[in-house]
Order: C-alpha cells, then structure tokens, then sequence
C-alpha cells in the first residue's frame, strides 16, 4: 500500500516481482542493483537456501529522486516461486502496489508459468486486489537460451497463453544479461506511478 | 536428426537445465536419455553411456535430496528479523503494529524472537488473546505440543485473563489441536473464587482494545455462481481465528470444495453463533488438505468474514 506523505512530499510504494521458480525474479533485482546503483538507498537483502533458492523474498530500496516535486521512493520486491511457499508469497504481496510477472521462456516451464500465474490472481483476490487492473508488467525471460539451442517459447504463444485475457505490457528479457530488465522496471514504475497518481493524487 | 546428435543435444539441455537450478527437470531429461540409449544397443560405447548418465542422475538425486533436506526456515540475523518487522508493519497505531511485527516474525518462521515478541505485548496487556493465540500458533508450529499445555497452564495460574478470555484460549488451543490430529487434555478452566479478580475495569478495557469478534459456531453459504448455483450448504465451524473461520469438507464432496477456491467471494454468508444469527459476507481465503489424524485427506477451508 503505497504511502504519500503530502507534508513532506513523500511517496513510497512498493513493487513485487512474481513468477515461478528460477525464472530469474532474483537475478532481475540484482541487475536492478548493480545497474541502477546511483538509485539505490540501501544494499540488496537476499535471503535463500540451497541451491540459491529465494526462501524468504528479495528487498531492494530505490530512489527514484524528485518527481513533479515528490520525492519518489520505490520498494522493490521478489516472492520465492515454488509453490510450497505459497503463505510467504501471501505475506509479500500485503499492500503491493504493482508487479512484474517474470515468466519463463524455457518450454518445460509452460505450466509453472500458467499456475504461478493463476496463484497471483488468488493471492492479490485474498488481498482484495484485481489481477485485471493492478498495474502488471510481463516479462518473458531467458530468451538468450534460445541461441544456445535449448527449446523456448515463442514470443507470441507466451503472450497468447499467459496474456490473452490480461493484456498488460510486456517485455523480452535475459535478466542474467540485463537484457529488458530496466525497460520492464521502467515500464512497471510508470504504470504503478500514474495508477496511484489517480489513487493519491500525489503531483498535485 | 542422427542418433549421436540426439544424444548430445539431450546432454546439453540437462546440463543447462541443471545450471539453471531447474534439477528435476535436468533428471527428467536424463532418464528419458537412459532410456533411449537403452533402446539403441549398437553404440560401441553403449555401457559407458549408459554408465555416465547413471552418475548423472545420481548426481542430481543428491541434490534434489539436499534441496528437499534444507530447513523450511532459517534463523535470521536479528537486522533481518528488524527489517522484517519493519516491512510487514502497516498499522498506524503503536500497539498494532507491535502485534503485526510480531506476527510477520512468526510467518517467516521466526519463532523465538515471534514467543518474545508476543509475551511482552501479554505481559503489557497489549491484546492478550491474540497474543496468547499467536503463541500457540509459535509452538505448534515447532511442533511443540508440550510447551502448549504447560504455556496455558500458566496462563491459568497468573490470572492475565479472565475467565471467559481463558475459555476463549482453550476453545482456540483445542480447535488449533485438532487440526493436527493431537488429542491432549487440557486443564479446565473454572470460575476465580473471588468475583472481583480480574478487576472489571481491566476486562473492560481489554474488550475495547481487542477485536470484538463473535464466536462463530455454523455458517450458511448460498452458491451465486458455478455448479452449484442457487443452492445453500449449511457448515459447522471448525475452528475460529478473529474473522477466519475453517470449515471441513469431505473429500467425497470434491465438487463442493472445488466451488471454495481460495480468492471465490461469498455474496450471501449466514453465521450462526451462540446469541445471535447474522447475514454476512466473505471470500475464500484459504484451502487445504487435511493432512494428519481423523479427517485425514479432507479439504480444510478458510473463509474470512468480511462483516455484517
């Protein structure tokens, strides 16, 4: 739940990357961290288990600066994807305020993909939240592993099959490159920033 | 594509596959590359193949083991366990948010500083009950049935609560017990022998502070949409938590619980409690298998009441 200080003129919202598991929510927030460093107010807290399996989540504070005279501070967030986490993915998307839905381009990920998607909708309707208008970006990631001969998805049965009915915005990416990791940021920012404009009002 | 070629790319992609952390995958390619080298017997090297993705496999069935044997929860530093306070906190009253860290802590399986958390907030008569709730939570979670008994047995000798709120606990610790399929007797709770103790005031401070929550015994649910569409289900409670009440479908009724999916809204709830009847409404907020004693293997759904 974002939170504006208009005394201060301070806006602080908070931003969730979702998706199943090792489809590279983790490694998009630490090329977030390396890449966009100057934002960064804090270090990256990771907590994971074997096999760097995200058990907990992913925090990472950044600073947008001044916009239209608010200071813009963003909460960026992963979930850990396997489904046996699924309290913990509850507990993180408390209060959100946009997500990116980092899926998967590696064919054998077809079905993760669908099912961490509808988990998604389940947990933000439990928050009373819509997964039709909460602002979302898709991001398709590992493309890259395509080139290496590995059988991935094609880009348009990705969006057919996961964004069909959703119709958000998406991204192709290969977030150990940092290919399309900061357009899908960007354009997530963007869409959760005007959607809590219209909420808050926070330029005014 | 030739044999050899076949064989070479299934290795890269279970190699690539096993890069990527995705290790069940990496073994499922293996196998079925077991078993198409098993298939073609003409290989010169037919037994060393067959021998080095063997390895593989075993390779991997060690670190799906690994992975499978690591702790559900780790012990986080106490900064991490702040930060977590801290980023799950979003009440704007002091003792709320106090309760709310304090839970956060216990949802990430922080349980001993969670028990520290919630005996302070007991022992400043910051929301008892839930306090007390939250604590069984805490030891049933680390499956530590004993220290629950003994817990409440203090509570009782203590006085904190009054004895209607010490009813309310053994009501909770009995339902929460059940869930998990243990039978343990649990010391009565009986009338103090001086009326005056705990002081009224107290209790009635206390009532203001905690969420004024009925006990919720039964609970109508009329279908607005799916199979089954304009029909009512009457439900026993199971088990109360503020406004979450659990209820225990049958897995013979699979077409019922599958009209409870998590996130389903209930237009028309009727609740039924010991003093009155009340139209509601809710969602479906969670569903589980029953996983230990009698009801084992049937459907334990939670529906939170969103209000009257």
């Amino acid at each position: 739940m974002a939170v504006f200080n208009a005394k201060d003129r301070i806006i602080e919202c908070k931003l969730v990357y979702y998706g199943p598991g090792r489809g590279g929510k983790t490694t998009n927030l630490e090329y977030v961290f390396k890449a966009f460093n100057k934002h960064t107010s804090a270090e990256m807290v990771s907590i994971n288990t074997q096999g760097d399996r995200t058990l907990f989540f992913d925090f990472l504070p950044i600073g947008l600066g001044k916009i239209r005279g608010c200071d813009v501070r963003i909460q960026l967030y992963t979930v850990p994807g396997q489904p046996k986490y699924r309290s913990t993915r509850k507990m993180v998307l408390k209060g959100v305020d946009g997500v990116v839905f980092v899926a998967d381009s590696l064919e054998i990920q077809r079905k993760p993909n669908v099912e961490s998607l509808k988990d998604l909708a389940e947990n933000l309707a439990e928050e009373n939240k819509n997964v039709f208008k909460i602002p979302l970006v898709m991001q398709f990631n590992k493309r890259d592993l395509g080139d290496e001969g590995i059988p991935i998805m094609p880009e348009d049965l990705m969006n057919r099959e996961l964004n069909n009915k959703l119709k958000a915005p998406y991204h192709v990416a290969s977030a150990l490159k940092g290919t399309g990791v900061g357009a899908t940021l960007k354009e997530a920012l963007l869409l959760t920033l005007r959607h809590l404009q219209k909420e808050l009002e926070w330029t005014k | 594509m030739s044999e050899k070629q076949h064989i070479k790319r299934a290795l890269k992609e279970a190699e690539l596959y096993q890069a990527q952390g995705l290790v069940e995958e990496a073994k499922g390619r293996y196998e079925e590359l077991l078993k198409f080298i098993g298939e073609s017997q003409h290989f010169s090297n037919h037994e060393k193949l067959i021998g080095a993705v063997k390895g593989k496999i075993q390779a991997l069935d060690k670190t799906l083991s690994k992975i499978e044997g690591a702790p559900v929860t780790l012990e986080l530093s106490h900064n991490v366990q702040d930060l977590i306070k801290n980023l799950f906190t979003f009440s704007q009253t002091e003792e709320a948010a106090a309760m709310e860290g304090a839970v956060a802590l216990a949802k990430f399986g922080q349980f001993e500083r969670a028990l520290n958390e919630f005996r302070s907030l007991l022992d400043h008569k910051i929301m008892p009950v839930m306090a007390a709730k939250n604590i069984i939570r805490c030891y049933i979670s680390m499956n530590e049935t004993d220290a629950v008994v003994s817990e409440f047995e203090q509570w009782i000798s203590r006085e904190l609560f009054s004895t209607e709120d010490l009813q309310n606990v053994r009501t909770f610790i009995k339902g929460a017990l059940q869930r998990q399929g243990i039978q343990i007797k649990l010391p009565e709770v009986t009338e103090p022998k001086q009326p005056g103790a705990p002081p009224k005031t107290r209790k009635k401070r206390k009532k203001k502070e905690e969420d004024l929550l009925l006990d919720i015994s039964g609970v109508s649910i009329r279908f607005d949409m799916g199979p089954l569409k304009g029909q009512t289900v009457d439900f026993d409670v199971d088990f109360q938590s503020a406004n979450t009440v659990s209820i225990v479908i049958s897995v013979d009724q699979r077409e019922l619980a599958e009209s409870l999916a998590p996130g389903t809204r209930l237009a028309e709830l009727q609740c039924y409690s010991p003093i009155t009847v009340f139209r509601s409404h809710g969602i479906v907020s969670g569903k589980a298998t029953v996983k230990q004693g009698p009801r084992k293997g049937d459907y334990m759904v939670d529906i939170k009441i969103e209000g009257e």
